[in-house]
């Protein structure tokens, strides 16, 4: 980095910091505050809720996964749209009818104070842990960078984010979120460009995309397993053996599939958008419920297609990454101190190896490229051939690193999937974007991490403070004491960031600690909407079995982690129907 | 917040069923395009 990266990141950053804490200075009541006065327009919350989602961890981690895995992850968002619509048919009407701050207020209407506050509380102990990971993906980067202490680089930018989200609550999450957006679009877009313009003059877009797909990286679509040949069971040879619960059982250990996109992550979005305060603060800000639908058709229009983008330029790097040497290790901070440790020749034996291996890929490449523009199909499988040959030795020199790099440095975080992007960008992009480029990833956490803490500081001040503390009082003590509230929150959230260094790959713990409560969160609310004979005691305490029942699959079983979000969901609509039956019928008043 | 917040009126469309299917008609396009793209560039 030089001076005109430090100029250009500061100044973006810091305009958009001032700008956002200046243009809402005069919120001055709860409403505005945490509703932002019911004025926001359909496409600011469909912005909103889209940076709310789009974290740094979905720009620096989904890069890399496009990169190592290809484009398979984008099926997570196939059940986006389905929850969308579902959502704009059942929750907003309700939401808006009773008027309600939070997701969580509707509890206590529909069933009781309890309920309400079990809901309150799973939301807030996930969301809460979840802002802190939210935070310590670019703090990290940031420390990474200047070689500062974690612990610096997390208190400036959850400094920066208390700054704005303290002056104009909602109102200046959602202005900021607008030109955050922006600018991390636009110079994502920029860097796969580059990406792209940097590749040899005799390889073509045609090239590229032939290329990406040769090496599997153009996985949209799978149905089973992308690895199911090297994991049959025993005594099966073929896929076409597999009996259909033998499918099912292999389906249900994978990630990513359609099934799962369609099937399981329905739950997990319905659950996100509609229960989850972070979101639903997001579209309760609406001028009305016309609005606020428009905003989540907007998302379910645009969501994929952004998901796309992001994969699709994590694959245009791995394209980069076959015509330019890589590193044997992305993270070169933690390989640098690797080199200060008594491992230091086995280190750079190890990189002696990977140039070698690189050296004989790229031979081998560039035989293949001249095959693809020859429409050899031959030629071009046995080239093809050789590459994942010599693809699978740096794999394994890889492996090597990591193991070495573990044992010369005790409790170093060695999945360095998440430096893949950051690497290209430092070492390949001109200077002045590597200084913007630094500031998405500034710009994108702080406008995820806004969003979040506004929704822990509404379900506090609302479901916890309101509700149970101070019940009576003046609008402008619940302004002052939800401002309280943010501070609060937010240096929680920098704790746990502090904390977060043993999640392995980021974006993946980001769904898996959400996985763990909104399934039976969303349990909940289904049964409240649907379910009218079932009264709070029930659903209650079947809650809480079924939170039990997640936790246990979590620590005890191998099944995907999308499918605690079924699990936890149908545990408290079957359990809860059980329990009514032991419980004298209620009524619900509303909804 | 006033009842104009309850009225809905979509807009285009003559009802929001016709923005649902245009939300879910869009997804499964996505999805036969990135379908026959996965199939037209496997190795």
């Amino acid at each position: 980095m030089n001076y005109l990266d430090w100029i250009v990141l500061f100044t973006t950053v810091l305009f958009i910091v001032l700008y956002g804490t200046w243009k809402t200075r005069k919120t001055a009541t709860m409403e505005g505050y945490l509703k932002a006065d019911n004025s926001m327009k359909w496409w600011m919350i469909g912005v909103s809720i889209m940076a709310t989602q789009a974290s740094a961890i979905t720009f620096l981690s989904t890069t890399g996964q496009g990169m190592e895995d290809g484009m398979r992850f984008i099926q997570f968002y196939f059940g986006l749209p389905i929850a969308m619509v579902i959502i704009s048919v059942t929750m907003v009407p309700i939401y808006y009818r009773l008027k309600v701050f939070t997701a969580y207020e509707y509890l206590e209407t529909r069933f009781d104070a309890k309920t309400r506050a079990l809901a309150a509380f799973l939301f807030l102990v996930g969301r809460g842990v979840s802002a802190g990971i939210t935070l310590f993906a670019p703090s990290l980067i940031l420390s990474t960078i200047l070689h500062w202490p974690v612990a610096i680089t997390t208190f400036v930018i959850g400094t920066l984010v208390i700054i704005y989200v303290t002056s104009g609550g909602t109102k200046a999450v959602s202005l900021t979120q607008r030109q955050q957006l922006a600018v991390v679009m636009t110079s994502m877009i920029v860097a796969g460009l580059i990406a792209l313009f940097k590749l040899p003059d005799n390889v073509s877009f045609s090239d590229t995309i032939q290329i990406a797909g040769l090496l599997g990286k153009f996985n949209m679509i799978n149905f089973l397993p992308a690895n199911i040949e090297s994991n049959l069971p025993a005594g099966v040879t073929s896929v076409r053996e597999l009996s259909l619960w033998q499918k099912i059982d292999l389906i249900s250990q994978d990630r990513y599939n359609m099934w799962f996109g369609l099937l399981a992550s329905v739950f997990l979005f319905l659950s996100y958008f509609g229960t989850d305060q972070s979101q639903v603060g997001r579209y309760l800000g609406g001028v009305s419920i016309t609005e606020s639908r428009l905003g989540l058709m907007f998302n379910g229009l645009l969501k994929i297609p952004m998901q796309f983008i992001i994969l699709f330029i994590g694959v245009l790097v791995f394209v980069f990454y076959i015509f330019f040497q890589p590193p044997v290790f992305y993270n070169q901070v933690l390989r640098d101190r690797a080199l200060e440790t008594p491992k230091a020749d086995s280190v750079q034996l190890i990189e002696k190896k990977f140039s070698d291996v690189y050296a004989k890929k790229r031979v081998a490449v560039d035989q293949m490229v001249k095959a693809i523009q020859l429409d050899n199909d031959d030629l071009i499988q046995q080239q093809l051939d050789k590459v994942k040959a010599f693809q699978s030795e740096e794999s394994m020199l890889r492996t090597d690193m990591k193991n070495l790099i573990a044992r010369a440095i005790p409790n170093a975080k060695t999945q360095d999937r998440d430096y893949i992007f950051l690497n290209f960008v430092l070492g390949y992009l001109p200077h002045g974007i590597i200084g913007l480029l630094l500031a998405v990833i500034f710009l994108a956490a702080m406008s995820s991490m806004a969003g979040e803490l506004n929704a822990l500081v509404s379900t506090t001040s609302i479901d916890v403070y309101k509700r149970a503390i101070k019940k009576e009082a003046s609008s402008a003590h619940y302004l002052k004491v939800s401002r309280w509230f943010t501070i609060g929150w937010a240096v929680m959230a920098m704790i746990f960031a502090m904390l977060a260094s043993f999640a392995e790959n980021l974006i993946q713990f980001v769904n898996i600690v959400g996985s763990l409560y909104y399934g039976t969160l969303l349990g909940i609310f289904l049964v409240a909407f649907y379910i009218k004979r079932i009264g709070g005691t029930a659903v209650f305490w079947a809650a809480i079995v079924s939170e039990c029942i997640v936790v246990y699959c979590y620590r005890y079983t191998e099944i995907a982690f999308l499918l605690y979000n079924v699990v936890g969901c149908g545990a408290v609509i079957i359990l809860s129907f059980l329990l009514q039956k032991f419980l004298p019928s209620q009524r619900p008043a509303v909804g | 917040m006033s009842n104009t917040h309850l009225e809905d009126k979509p807009p285009v469309f003559k009802s929001w069923k016709g923005w649902y299917y245009l939300i879910l008609g869009v997804l499964v396009v996505q999805i036969i395009l990135y379908y026959l793209l996965t199939n037209s560039f496997k190795g």
